[in-house]
C-alpha cells in the first residue's frame, strides 16, 4: 500500500484547485512515477509531475517556488515524497520519514523555507494517516513536524475532507 | 512579563518554550504581532533556542512592503504573555497558573476523549474485518452418517415394496446411501438401510416418524448406528 494513491492525489487536486474535475484521473496517470520520459500531448504522467502541472495551471506558481533555489528545494520535496514518504505505512520507514522531515523542520516553518509549498501540501496529505495514529507522547517527540502539521491543517482548503487533528503539549509527562 | 523581557535570557527561552508547538506567535498565519515581537527582540535567538530561531529566521525573511503588509495588531498577543510565564518552570507552577494553563486542562480532557473515540472506532473497524473475514469462510457442514433398521409385521410383508417406499422420502439435506436385508428369524428379514444427513436441516426424529408413516409394511424403526462425519 502506497501513499502517492489515486485517493490522495485528489485531495491534493483539490487543495490546489476547488474547481478541479479530478474524476478524469486514473491509477493508470498517477502511478506511472518513474516512468517520465515518454511525454504526450504536452502532459507528464506520474504523481509530483502532474501536482506541478496542476500548480501551474491553477496560477498558484508560489507554491514551486521564486527563486531557482526555492524551487530546487520544493523539487528535492516532492521527489522525497514520492520515493520515501509514499511508503510511510511501512512502520520502520514511518519512523524513519518522521525522524527526516523533523529534523528539516527543526530550523525551517515549512519544508521548503519560509514559504508554503507545494511539498507542504503533498507531505500534509502522505502522512495524514500515519500522524492520525500518533499518540501524543509521539507527537511530542517530533514538536517540529506537529507545529508544522497542526500549522497546515488549519487551512481549510488544505485540509479538505481530513478531520482536524489535536495537538497539546501539557507538559505532564 | 513585559514585552522588553524578550531582551533577557529568560525571556527568549520562554518564547522558544511558546513557539515549540507555534509556527507563529500569534495565530497560523504571520502578522503585526510576529513583526512586533521580532522587533523587540535584542539579537537573534542562539542555536540553544532552536525553535525562537527557527521562528527568528522565518519573520526574517520578510522585508519591506511584505513586512508592512502582514495583517493584524502590532501587539504582543496576550496567549505569549500568558503563555510565556506557564511555560516556564515557575518556583510555584500550581499558584501561578494563569488562564491559559485552563485551556491545556480542558484540552487534556478533551483529547483523552478524542483517543477513546479513536480507539474505539480503531476497534470497531477491527471488528467488523474480523466479522468480514469469518462470514467469507466456508462454513463446515455437520452431517451424519446413520444407519436404520426397518422392520417389518411379518414375514408377508413384501420388503422390497417396502423399501422403494422407503426410498420415496425426500428432505432436503438427506442422501440415501445402500441396504440390505437382514434375516432376523423365522424367515423374517429386516431392512437396513444407510443415509446420510445434514444435521441442520434433518431432523432424525422426523425422519423415522416418515418411515413409521407407512403403516402397511413398517412396524418400527430402530437407529442401528450413528456417526458424526
Amino acid at each position: 500500500m502506497v501513499q502517492c494513491n489515486l485517493e490522495n492525489f485528489k485531495k491534493i487536486s483539490k487543495s490546489l484547485d476547488e474547481s478541479i474535475n479530478v474524476k478524469k484521473y486514473n491509477e493508470a496517470d498517477i502511478l506511472k512515477v518513474y516512468s517520465l520520459n515518454k511525454t504526450h500531448d504536452g502532459s507528464l504522467p506520474g504523481f509530483c509531475a502532474s501536482l506541478v502541472m496542476l500548480a501551474k495551471k491553477s496560477k498558484q506558481l508560489h507554491l514551486l517556488g521564486d527563486s531557482p533555489e526555492d524551487q530546487a528545494v520544493v523539487r528535492q520535496w516532492l521527489e522525497y515524497a514520492v520515493s520515501t514518504a509514499n511508503y510511510v505505512d511501512v512502520p520502520n520507514v514511518s519512523r524513519q520519514v518522521l525522524k527526516d522531515i523533523n529534523t528539516n523542520l527543526s530550523e525551517r516553518t515549512f519544508v521548503a523555507g519560509n514559504f508554503r509549498s507545494l511539498a507542504d501540501i503533498v507531505l500534509y496529505h502522505l502522512l495524514h494517516q500515519v500522524v492520525v495514529s500518533l499518540t501524543f507522547q509521539e507527537k511530542e517527540q517530533f514538536v517540529h513536524l506537529s507545529r508544522w502539521y497542526n500549522n497546515l491543517q488549519q487551512d481549510g482548503s488544505i485540509r479538505g475532507p481530513n478531520p482536524l487533528l489535536t495537538f497539546s503539549r501539557t507538559l505532564l509527562y | 512579563m513585559a514585552v522588553g523581557d524578550f531582551k533577557s535570557e529568560k525571556g527568549v527561552k520562554d518564547l522558544d518554550a511558546f513557539l515549540a508547538e507555534r509556527s507563529y506567535v500569534d495565530g497560523f498565519v504571520p502578522s503585526q504581532a510576529d513583526i512586533c515581537v521580532f522587533e523587540a527582540l535584542a539579537k537573534a535567538p542562539s542555536a540553544a533556542t532552536p525553535h525562537a530561531l527557527r521562528w527568528y529566521n522565518h519573520i526574517k525573511s520578510y522585508q519591506g512592503a511584505e513586512k508592512q503588509k502582514l495583517p493584524g495588531k502590532k501587539e504582543v498577543p496576550s496567549a505569549l504573555l500568558k503563555g510565556g510565564s506557564a511555560a516556564a518552570p515557575a518556583a510555584a507552577p500550581a499558584a501561578a497558573k494563569p488562564a491559559a494553563d485552563d485551556d491545556d486542562d480542558v484540552d487534556l480532557f478533551g483529547s483523552d476523549e478524542e483517543e477513546d473515540a479513536e480507539a474505539a472506532k480503531i476497534r470497531e473497524e477491527r471488528l467488523a474485518a474480523y466479522a468480514a473475514k469469518k462470514s467469507n469462510k466456508p462454513t463446515v457442514i455437520a452431517k451424519s452418517s446413520i444407519v436404520l433398521d426397518v422392520k417389518p409385521w411379518d414375514d408377508e410383508t413384501d420388503m422390497k415394496a417396502m423399501e422403494v417406499q422407503v426410498r420415496t422420502i425426500a428432505m432436503d439435506g438427506l442422501v440415501w446411501g445402500a441396504s440390505k436385508l437382514v434375516p432376523v428369524g423365522y424367515g423374517i428379514n429386516k431392512l437396513q438401510i444407510m443415509c446420510i444427513v445434514e444435521d441442520d436441516k434433518v431432523s432424525v426424529d422426523q425422519l423415522t416418524e416418515e418411515i413409521q408413516n407407512f403403516e402397511d409394511f413398517v412396524q418400527s424403526v430402530d437407529i442401528a448406528a450413528f456417526n458424526k462425519i
